[in-house]
């Protein structure tokens, strides 16, 4: 299974060091694949490392593909806690 | 001789020889090591990651809450890096198919990732994270300690461009004389963290780090932003002498009073305590004159992941030999779900109302029952009462009560003696607390108010996040209310009520709370000379008429200048 969602960081910080953290936390807990990919750049979104290497400032477009038995509820959770701004409140 | 000005952010004289912290960079040679070497760099390389993340998890369980509140989340992210699969495999391709050695592999690697994000502006900020990552990983690898301040073998005043918070937390109290960054500003981290360690600072002085030499001689003078490089004589004379001057003064004050009781002009009696992370504090606050220990914060020993009853039991016992029958007041296991090394927990949307304190004891009795057994070993043999943090309501009292029987229970099955009763307080922190204080006072021995959450709670606001400090009031109508619902409460059931938060350490509420009714102040040890002297200043009556009329006022910013213009009546420099 396969499933996508672009989402916008809407967070006023950006994808900075915490958020980073988070999502790769938030991802590792799928068993699909995860990517994560802002323009022509992909990475494992499993890991912060790479995802502070897409340098995505606020208002930065992602596409985030997940990749596996639970690719839909991965991908649209992943979505949904980007757009949340990483529950983090308004950091 | 040059004479530079910054911005003075922290008081106090420093003359001594400069340490300039990062101007040195590791610089690791190529190495190609052979085949049958290979599985061995990558354990190393697993080894050091394992190692860094384990010493960074030290340092968070080892800061001060109020530093841990800010710096504490940054290095939890940077223990994250460590641990990304992503990097280790890079890290291991790197060393299996190029037969890097651990340490080269390491610097190849994160210097590549750094450039990249050169690139870019918007990521030039993570450039620090991934070298204090590379920096962590190297250390250990090389075993090489390049100097941080964090552990120095003589006194020195620390130069850099700028001290990243985590640096500014960690370093070397007691020799750290001063500190003199390039960046930062009144209210950067380098200024809240240097002027809540008493030691003195200054911010903004350019070019100073590329100026100055590890060793070089320096006056520093916080109080009015002076750096001077290469003194001549005449003005280090004069510095010495200012110096000399400024500790008498503090020092008298201390020896003076040290033996005096806190007493008002007319007799009223005050209790003044000290706050403590660790017994070896102990005998400094006796020195200062603390009466006995008001809060004894036992994080410090959760900083391994669970320590044993033995681990406990070694620091209380401490702690008693070094009080003998004074009486010590230690606060139950004080942390976040999010604070305690990984165990399975699940992550909580928003640790500050979630899992904390007690409420972790309630779910994780094993570590609960383990500290509460040490408690009531202890209690056997000096003049010990158990805190509880974090109450919200009656029933959490009856619970901690019940689990603290069934501990005492097991200990006499097992031939121990613990007939001593223990006198249990609590906490007042959360404002459901504080509001029916009258209801919970005849179930608990003592109430101790930690004010810090208290309006972090009632006024809905993180100080530590810049967008909204400023709506941290300690004198916010609405605190000066509960403090004084939660006082009047102790006074009519006859409990003991203390305030241990910053409140009580800063003079400018000593009269508003010796007016309100406290009677007891648990605060920093190097607060406790000047308590006492504005405390011996006054008669309770016209302490009760300042607090009064700082209550009339009814805002905030008024009631301080109010407070600070009375406090400077009796102590002139102090606020």
């Amino acid at each position: 299974m396969i499933a996508e969602r672009r989402v916008t960081i809407r967070n006023e910080k950006g994808l900075h060091v915490r958020p980073a953290a988070a999502f790769a936390q938030a991802a590792g807990k799928f068993s699909s694949r995860i990517s994560v990919c802002k323009d022509s750049r992909i990475v494992n979104g499993k890991s912060s490392i790479e995802l502070l290497m897409l340098a995505a400032e606020p208002g930065a477009s992602l596409m985030i593909r997940a990749e596996g038995d639970d690719a839909e509820t991965a991908a649209a959770s992943l979505a949904k806690f980007v757009e949340d701004h990483f529950g983090m409140g308004d950091e | 001789m040059e004479i530079r000005k910054g911005i003075p952010v922290s008081a106090g004289y420093a003359i001594a020889h400069a340490l300039v912290l990062g101007d040195e960079q590791y610089s690791i040679p190529r190495k190609i090591v052979n085949d049958a070497e290979v599985a061995g760099e990558v354990e190393r390389l697993r080894h050091a990651k394992a190692a860094a993340a384990e010493q960074m998890r030290a340092q968070v369980a080892r800061m001060p809450r109020r530093i841990a509140a800010v710096t504490g989340k940054i290095l939890e992210s940077h223990i994250a890096m460590l641990g990304d699969q992503e990097l280790h495999r890079e890290l291991e391709e790197d060393i299996r198919r190029n037969k890097h050695s651990a340490e080269y592999a390491v610097t190849r690697i994160l210097n590549h990732k750094i450039k990249l994000l050169a690139e870019t502006p918007f990521a030039q900020r993570f450039m620090e994270d991934f070298r204090a990552i590379e920096d962590a990983l190297l250390r250990q690898l090389t075993g090489e300690r390049r100097e941080d301040g964090t552990k120095l073998r003589q006194k020195a005043v620390i130069v850099a461009k700028a001290l990243t918070p985590a640096q500014t937390a960690m370093l070397d109290r007691g020799n750290v004389l001063g500190l003199i960054t390039e960046t930062g500003g009144r209210t950067s981290h380098t200024a809240i963290v240097a002027s809540s360690l008493g030691i003195p600072a200054v911010v903004g002085v350019e070019e100073i780090a590329s100026d100055v030499t590890t060793g070089d001689l320096l006056v520093l003078d916080g109080s009015t932003g002076t750096v001077i490089t290469d003194p001549d004589e005449a003005t280090l004379k004069r510095y010495q002498a200012m110096e000399r001057n400024f500790q008498v003064m503090g020092q008298r004050l201390s020896r003076e009073l040290r033996d005096l009781p806190a007493v008002t002009k007319d007799g009223t009696r005050v209790s003044i305590f000290a706050n403590i992370e660790m017994p070896d504090e102990i005998p400094a606050a006796l020195d200062h004159g603390a009466e006995g220990i008001g809060l004894y914060r036992t994080e410090f020993l959760f900083h391994k992941s669970s320590p044993t009853e033995k681990d406990h039991l070694e620091a209380y016992r401490k702690a008693v030999s070094l009080l003998g029958k004074r009486p010590l007041i230690i606060r139950t296991l004080d942390l976040g779900a999010d604070k305690m090394p990984a165990d399975g927990l699940p992550r909580e949307e928003n640790p500050f109302l979630g899992t904390r304190a007690v409420r972790l004891c309630f779910e994780r009795p094993e570590v609960f029952k383990t500290q509460l057994r040490a408690l009531l070993k202890v209690a056997e043999m000096g003049n010990v009462s158990v805190m509880i943090p974090m109450i919200s309501s009656i029933d959490e009292i009856f619970k901690v009560r019940e689990i603290v029987e069934q501990v005492r229970a097991e200990l006499r099955r097992e031939g121990e003696t613990t007939s001593r009763r223990v006198p249990l307080g609590i906490m007042i922190e959360v404002p459901s607390a504080a509001i029916t204080a009258d209801q919970i006072a005849p179930h608990v021995d003592f109430f101790s108010v930690g004010t810090n959450d208290l309006i972090a709670y009632t006024i809905a606001v993180d100080r530590t996040n810049e967008r909204v400090a400023a709506l941290y009031q300690p004198a916010h109508p609405a605190i000066l209310r509960l403090l004084q619902t939660v006082i009047e409460a102790g006074m009519r059931h006859g409990r003991d009520v203390s305030v241990c938060g910053e409140m009580s350490s800063d003079l400018t509420y000593t009269l508003l709370l010796l007016g309100m009714g406290l009677r007891t102040f648990s605060v920093v040890p190097p607060q406790i000379p000047e308590i006492k002297k504005v405390i011996r200043s006054v008669t309770l009556a016209e302490a009760k008429e300042v607090a009064a009329k700082a209550v009339a006022l009814g805002d905030a910013i008024k009631t301080t200048e109010y407070l600070r213009g009375e406090t400077r009546k009796i102590l002139p420099d102090a606020v």
